[in-house]
């Protein structure tokens, strides 16, 4: 996966309007409240065909650089 | 194992909540809600109604000779008192006769498995012919209002299951606990952790209770079927724990099964915790999509973190 499709992935789980980049977080972005990021990690977890199940620490993860910084470190997105 | 589920009824209270009207009330999103929970109705209790109303409730349904009963099991996480335990007050209230024995189990959304496996072991001694397992919770006492992960979720309901000796049937268990995850779904202010002027409180974090989901129950479902030798084509019916359409979409996704094997009711009658396998399982038997022979694989999972999973002959 790479950063801009997650950034899409991000955006389309949290259907807003808002612009999605490097340094939205769930505290700048209005859909981004606890339903939102359940649904983002529901379909995280589907693109990435099981591979985040394991990594606890995504369901706190609430800004775009923490998610990345998970993925990276998991060797998930390029 | 050496039991048979003979009869199921359930009880649900009269009040029954919208979710649309709810979530418009608060303001709160409710398509997007919906999307997620897959919630459209939940049941609530009235302030004089408790879990063991609704118990002895769903239990008088039955209809069954109740001298006949050799044992109760009571689950819940909703107790009449700290003490006595509920399932005497229940023994009393159902006449039962005075020489069966009677306890509580302290368990959620795991606990109708946890009762099961608990009364098969039981149907196994000579004397022990006949179980009443009764599961009932009314978690929405404990909802603070206005807390939206819990308001849109959490239903108040009763099962009564009759299981009866038979030495034939088979069936598998396997059990899973990692308190670790204790925190994530408690009520706080309650039992020994009670504290003057406050009240006893719901929190649940749904993000992390479904992360333990997802880590945790495709593999548990995965080893109870290759640990006894079974595959996904054996099972007539995936019977999971009605905790939310999330979770069920995901672990049917996760486990790669047909979705006409997993049978779900959480859209009509929410979360109700220890009750939801059992109103499912009634369903199932009442349209008659089920036929004596039929293997069954029932799967609870959550509070404690605790997870419980069978396989059974229906």
């Amino acid at each position: 996966m790479k950063e801009n499709e997650l950034i899409q992935l991000i955006k389309k789980s949290l259907k807003t309007k808002q612009k999605i980049d490097i340094n939205s977080k769930s505290n700048n972005i209005e859909e981004w409240d606890s339903i939102g990021h359940l649904i983002l990690l529901s379909n995280l977890d589907e693109k990435l065909k099981g591979a985040t199940s394991n990594i606890a620490d995504i369901a706190t993860a609430d800004s775009v650089k923490k998610i990345i910084s998970i993925l990276k470190k998991n060797k998930l997105i390029k | 194992m050496s039991g048979e589920i003979s009869k199921i009824e359930y009880f649900l209270p009269k009040k029954k909540i919208d979710i649309k009207k709810l979530c418009k009330k608060n303001n709160w999103p409710y398509k997007k809600i919906l999307s997620a929970t897959g919630i459209k109705h939940r049941y609530e209790s009235n302030k004089k109604e408790t879990a063991l109303n609704l118990a002895l409730a769903a239990s008088k349904k039955l209809k069954t000779n109740i001298n006949n009963i050799d044992a109760l099991i009571y689950v819940t996480q909703s107790p009449e008192y700290l003490l006595p335990t509920t399932a005497c007050i229940i023994q009393d209230r159902l006449n039962l006769r005075k020489d069966i024995l009677a306890f509580d189990i302290n368990q959620g959304c795991s606990g109708f498995v946890y009762g099961l496996f608990t009364a098969y072991s039981f149907l196994k001694q000579k004397g022990i012919n006949n179980v009443l397992l009764i599961c009932s919770d009314t978690y929405t006492k404990y909802i603070k209002k206005g807390d939206r992960s819990c308001e849109t979720i959490f239903s108040d309901g009763a099962s009564a299951i009759l299981i009866n000796k038979d030495l034939k049937k088979k069936s598998y268990f396997k059990f899973g606990t990692n308190g670790s995850g204790s925190k994530n779904l408690i009520v706080k202010n309650s039992a020994s952790n009670f504290k003057k002027g406050l009240t006893p409180e719901l929190f649940m974090d749904g993000q992390k209770i479904f992360m333990f989901t997802m880590t945790n129950i495709p593999n548990f479902v995965s080893k109870l079927l290759s640990e006894n030798k079974k595959n996904i084509n054996e099972i007539k019916y995936f019977i999971f724990h009605q905790a939310s359409k999330v979770v069920i979409k995901n672990l049917i996704r996760k486990l790669n099964l047909p979705e006409n094997k997993v049978y779900c009711n959480y859209e009509k009658i929410g979360n109700t915790v220890s009750s939801s396998i059992p109103i499912v399982l009634h369903e199932l038997m009442k349209k008659k999509n089920i036929k004596k022979g039929d293997k069954l694989l029932l799967c609870g999972f959550g509070v404690g973190y605790s997870m419980a999973a069978a396989i059974i002959e229906y």
